[in-house]
């Protein structure tokens, strides 16, 4: 039975899947290090980084905004029962912020910013990788890898810990939309009850790694398209093989920043 | 060899165990426009991208004057792509931008040119190829020969001394096709350029060509005038260039 065929539906091999596998962890760190060697190098090319940053927040916006209200919605009305049960709802508002601050905006906010954001990435670069787009920019004596790479990356870097606090912020809302559903609670009580609940050592970690998230979408779409080859399939590829992996990525770095989070802050 | 702009020795490329240029030596003249022929895959295009330093060799020499190309460093190549344009055979104009825009790439990062002399500069460039009136369109509203004119008035625009054609009329109906070809001409005789036109279109050839080599088996069959290629004895090409029907054992 091979396995890997039956998973991806694809001819791959095990030992190819393994070769692709550390080929893309080599390629990934290979691009990470020349971004680093190059962001600080001038022309920065901060008009490109601004129109990034503007498209990448106005194409996300209207999803990030359904996502975040529900998010909260959900999470208060699933939550709301069992704490009615214990007769514990005071605690809900700071329950709901706690969930959404510390883990579920963030990373709900990355999985959506990478499934939207790091596909159009690599599609995008991907298309001007197979249409030679990018070798004509090389012959220009325009280094591609500055104006095409470095720009993305610091945009998505840039915007999606923005977005992620306005996702907090409706999230929350949302929250308070369930509670004021089935029970009285002002929203003032409610604003206090969720700001007494959250301390720095919850709102710093949470935000602080969506840099890190923002970097990885940013680098695995520009990786993947910068690389596609083979014509208008290489694009989609691109495209689709951008998200799972920048997905898979964010979850496995969540895991480890969590656990880092928990021995800088222990008592949070 | 004090003409020799570009001077190719033991030039050998492979793709997967397959070699596509095996040994190759040639020479570009100052000021000529050498065309270069060969069956689809028999490597032309490799040849230019490995002159322009897109692709590194496996083996060989490039010279460009008395400087070895894999011996530059990034500064120094990008002096030498400062002093080349390169068509490239779908045009690879940049999507996101407009033709203005498109024009402005290579002016804005290579020169010392302000928004006024750019602009001045994009409108003649584009009168240059007949198409001022396209100057605010992006690249999907234009047609296959208006999209190479427009290639070419990006390749141009920084006044280059050595131009690079990668199939110049490939795609294009006979009449684009030839009106591609005289304007190329005339670009040369008005700037003096140097070009390197790879084709198998013997219309385009005829046009334009000073010399012409002929790319088999990774290696050069035929170097010479096109008059005497077209009318060569040799079999194989006078199979490639004949209207007749291939002969089975050719």
């Amino acid at each position: 039975m091979n396995i890997p065929k039956l998973i991806y539906g694809s001819r791959l091999n095990f030992k190819e899947l393994v070769h692709n596998f550390f080929a893309t962890i080599a390629g990934l760190s290979i691009i990470s290090l020349e971004f680093f060697r190059q962001v600080f190098l001038p022309p920065y090319e901060i008009a490109e980084i601004r129109k990034h940053m503007n498209e990448l927040g106005i194409k996300t916006f209207p999803i990030v905004s359904i996502t975040g209200l529900i998010i909260g919605l959900v999470l208060a009305m699933q939550s709301q029962p069992v704490f009615v049960r214990f007769g514990a709802s005071d605690f809900l508002p700071g329950t709901v912020a706690l969930s959404v601050v510390r883990e579920l905006g963030p990373v709900i906010t990355a999985l959506i910013f990478a499934g939207r954001v790091s596909s159009g990435i690599g599609a995008e670069l991907g298309s001007m990788r197979v249409t030679e787009q990018i070798d004509a920019m090389e012959v220009s004596a325009v280094n591609p890898f500055r104006y095409l790479i470095v720009t993305r990356v610091i945009a998505t870097t840039m915007i999606l810990p923005v977005l992620t606090i306005y996702v907090i912020f409706l999230a929350v809302f949302g929250g308070y939309i369930a509670v004021i559903i089935t029970e009285n609670m002002s929203f003032a009580y409610y604003k206090n009850a969720v700001i007494s609940s959250i301390q720095y050592g919850d709102l710093i970690p949470g935000i602080a790694k969506t840099f890190i998230f923002g970097f990885i979408v940013g680098i695995v779409g520009s990786y993947k398209g910068f690389t596609a080859e083979g014509g208008t399939e290489g694009v989609g590829k691109a495209s689709t093989t951008s998200v799972v992996i920048a997905s898979l990525l964010i979850l496995l770095v969540d895991v480890v920043l969590v656990k880092l989070t928990l021995l800088v802050w222990p008592t949070t | 060899m004090a003409d020799n702009l570009i001077t190719i020795e033991n030039l050998s490329k492979g793709f997967n165990g397959k070699m596509i240029l095996n040994n190759l030596n040639m020479s570009v003249f100052r000021g000529e426009n050498l065309v270069v022929f060969g069956k689809s895959g028999s490597g032309k295009s490799v040849l230019l991208k490995c002159i322009i330093g897109l692709m590194k060799p496996d083996s060989g020499k490039i010279y460009v004057g008395d400087r070895e190309l894999e011996k530059m460093n990034s500064d120094e190549l990008n002096t030498f792509r400062k002093r080349t344009g390169f068509l490239f055979q779908g045009a690879a104009l940049y999507d996101s931008m407009s033709v203005r825009e498109n024009l402005a790439f290579p002016l804005i990062r290579n020169t010392e040119m302000n928004k006024q002399e750019r602009d001045k500069k994009i409108i003649n460039t584009l009168d240059l190829v007949s198409l001022g009136e396209a100057i605010d369109k992006m690249p999907s509203e234009l047609s296959g020969g208006m999209r190479k004119r427009i290639g070419l008035a990006r390749a141009i625009i920084t006044d280059p001394e050595i131009m690079f054609y990668d199939e110049p009329t490939t795609g294009l109906d006979p009449i684009t096709s030839k009106e591609i070809s005289e304007l190329i001409i005339a670009l040369q005789h008005r700037l003096h350029m140097t070009s390197i036109v790879v084709t198998h279109d013997l219309i385009c050839a005829k046009i334009i060509s000073d010399r012409s080599i002929f790319l088999k088996d990774g290696d050069i069959i035929y170097n010479g005038i096109l008059a005497d290629l077209a009318g060569s004895d040799d079999p194989f090409l006078k199979n490639f260039f004949s209207d007749e029907p291939i002969k089975s054992g050719d």
